[in-house]
């Protein structure tokens, strides 16, 4: 995979001024959100205020959350794209394994998306250590290093799903569509399977990703090998696609 | 690269019950410009799509460049440009930058030949802006600044003069030829527009309902056709009394306008002169007297005509071995 490769997939993500902008703003602008209703307790109701690892946590969390949607949102977009535009026969046209042509957008995607979570997870830093911290506990360097890791690896996850259904599809209207369902719906429904079975709930990938970002008392390496595994079988089924397919 | 630079053999490609394309053999001599002509719906651009790898065979063989595709497409693609159907950019990207991803993939100059390319395709003034605001010529353009881009030995045009309008068709006929006989590259270009063809190109294939009817020079198969000298004459009777006595004339056919044609192979000044002193010296009044020649068109459309569709059943020939 050639390194220039992937810059150009960045350059094609980051193009998309609309999509990106809003993956930049809405992460950051929840977690601000949360700073907000937290200052309005903490001025009329001081009794119900949050502040310090509670706030840094709920921030992060608003940006979890942001950062699924938009990560869901570019990733079926960055999977679909390029067969919907027509473009992609264009690139498979120069020689190049399709194979190399599908997973340049991978390291591509997840840079983007570590890049517009970036704000969110500073407003959150800088707003956990300087708020007053109320009755919570000042945040320490575990939980600044959670609270960019929690929304990060959400983020990076439902994105890799949406990725490859949007190889699969070919379509970002109905890759986004299916995806979000995937990603909100489905799969969080599915977790339920917890209720009955424990194991089977461990290879349920919300339980999984759950695991990675606090501690449930299941193997963390079990939810690792099962995150790695669902988003495995997602990407692997585009990357079929687009091997086989005929442009 | 001497001697065939695309070559196919007994290529089929089915859509279920349907042939697109229904055993055809082709040889694309390197260092010319070659028409591929087909009415619509013949299977011109499954062709194209299977000679750039981007479709598979049902049955046979093509090579582009001496290696088989699509099973050694990175080495026969290596240096061949094209457009298929319509040239398709990223449309929020400029012109530069839609050229920049496709260079990232190509050989580690093709970055470098960017701005000579879209000065060549007339685009440097205007290669920053978005091509989503690029009317549709300048994305043909585009598209040939793109499959210019790996300094192509074979460039693959499918009907690339596409919403262009007359202007652009002339200064696109003359890129195409200077890069046929200035560059020695080799074009493969289909087009319905066949009065462009048959200014623009060397050799032709005509196909139809996935097969190949007729391949070779322009000129041999213009030649093959009708020529001869058109008469228009006072009493059509008797001038083709006349015209079918003498020497060299093959036969004689009225045409749509009522006009005769003198069916000749050679028809000179000498034989103009013939005509015109024995239709005078009969007393046949001669109104216009004109060589007449058979338009790649009129040609095409003889060909076309008589074609039949191969149905589902029908088989293909066998294909011939691939060279080794």
């Amino acid at each position: 995979m050639r390194l220039d490769a992937v810059r150009q997939e960045v350059v094609k993500i980051r193009g998309r001024r609309a999509m990106f902008w809003c993956a930049l703003v809405i992460p950051a602008g929840l977690a601000v959100t949360v700073l907000v209703v937290a200052a309005i307790l903490r001025a009329v109701r001081p009794e119900d205020y949050f502040g310090g690892d509670d706030l840094l946590q709920a921030m992060s969390a608003g940006a979890a959350l942001a950062g699924v949607v938009m990560g869901t949102l570019l990733g079926a977009q960055a999977g679909a794209y390029d067969v919907q535009q027509g473009t992609f026969r264009y690139l498979a046209m120069t020689g190049r394994p399709r194979l190399g042509l599908y997973l340049a957008r991978v390291p591509a995607l997840l840079a983007v998306l570590l890049a517009v979570l970036v704000p969110a997870v500073v407003v959150a830093a800088v707003a956990g250590a300087l708020m007053p911290v109320g009755d919570s506990v000042r945040p320490g360097l575990s939980d600044h290093a959670l609270a960019v890791w929690s929304p990060l690896v959400q983020t990076w996850i439902y994105a890799l799903v949406a990725f490859g259904i949007g190889a699969l599809l070919r379509s970002v209207g109905v890759a986004i569509a299916v995806a979000l369902v995937a990603s909100l719906g489905a799969l969080p429904v599915l977790s339920l399977v917890s209720e009955v079975s424990e194991t089977a709930g461990d290879l349920v990938l919300p339980m999984a990703v759950l695991r990675l970002v606090e501690d449930t008392g299941r193997p963390l390496w079990l939810a690792a090998a099962v995150a790695v595994a669902w988003c495995a079988v997602f990407v692997g089924a585009g990357a079929a696609r687009t091997v086989r397919a005929e442009y | 690269m001497d001697g065939a630079i695309i070559e196919t053999g007994g290529l089929v490609k089915a859509f279920g019950a349907r042939r697109a394309i229904d055993g055809v053999s082709l040889e694309v001599p390197a260092g010319v410009c070659f028409g591929f002509l087909g009415p619509n719906g013949a299977g011109k651009t499954t062709l194209i799509r299977m000679l750039l790898g981007l479709a598979r065979p049902t049955a046979g063989w093509a090579r582009v460049r001496g290696h088989a595709v699509p099973d050694e497409a990175p080495a026969a693609l290596a240096r061949v440009g094209g457009i298929v159907e319509e040239a398709r950019f990223y449309p929020y990207l400029t012109g530069r930058q839609n050229l920049r991803a496709q260079a990232a993939l190509l050989d580690p100059g093709a970055a470098a030949r960017i701005p000579a390319t879209l000065d060549r395709v007339g685009l440097a003034g205007r290669a920053d802006e978005r091509v989503g605001r690029y009317s549709m010529g300048m994305r043909q353009r585009l598209g040939v600044a793109r499959a210019l881009l790996a300094d192509p030995e074979l460039l693959v045009l499918d009907e690339p003069t596409n919403g262009l309008d007359p202007a652009g068709i002339a200064e696109f006929r003359e890129m195409i030829r200077g890069m046929v006989e200035q560059e020695g590259r080799t074009v493969f270009l289909s087009s319905h527009l066949l009065d462009e063809v048959q200014r623009t190109c060397d050799h032709v294939a005509i196909v139809d309902h996935g097969r190949v009817i007729v391949q070779g020079s322009v000129r041999e198969l213009i030649r093959s056709g009708e020529t001869g000298m058109a008469v228009d004459a006072d009493d059509p009777a008797r001038a083709r009394r006349i015209l079918a006595a003498l020497p060299g004339v093959r036969g004689v056919r009225e045409r749509a306008d009522g006009t005769l044609l003198a069916l000749m192979s050679d028809p000179g000044r000498e034989a103009g002169l013939a005509i015109s002193r024995a239709l005078a010296a009969a007393g046949v009044g001669l109104a216009s007297l004109a060589r007449s020649e058979e338009s790649l068109e009129e040609r095409f459309l003889d060909l076309t005509r008589g074609s039949t569709p191969s149905g589902p059943g029908a088989p293909p020939p066998p294909p011939p071995p691939p060279p080794s």
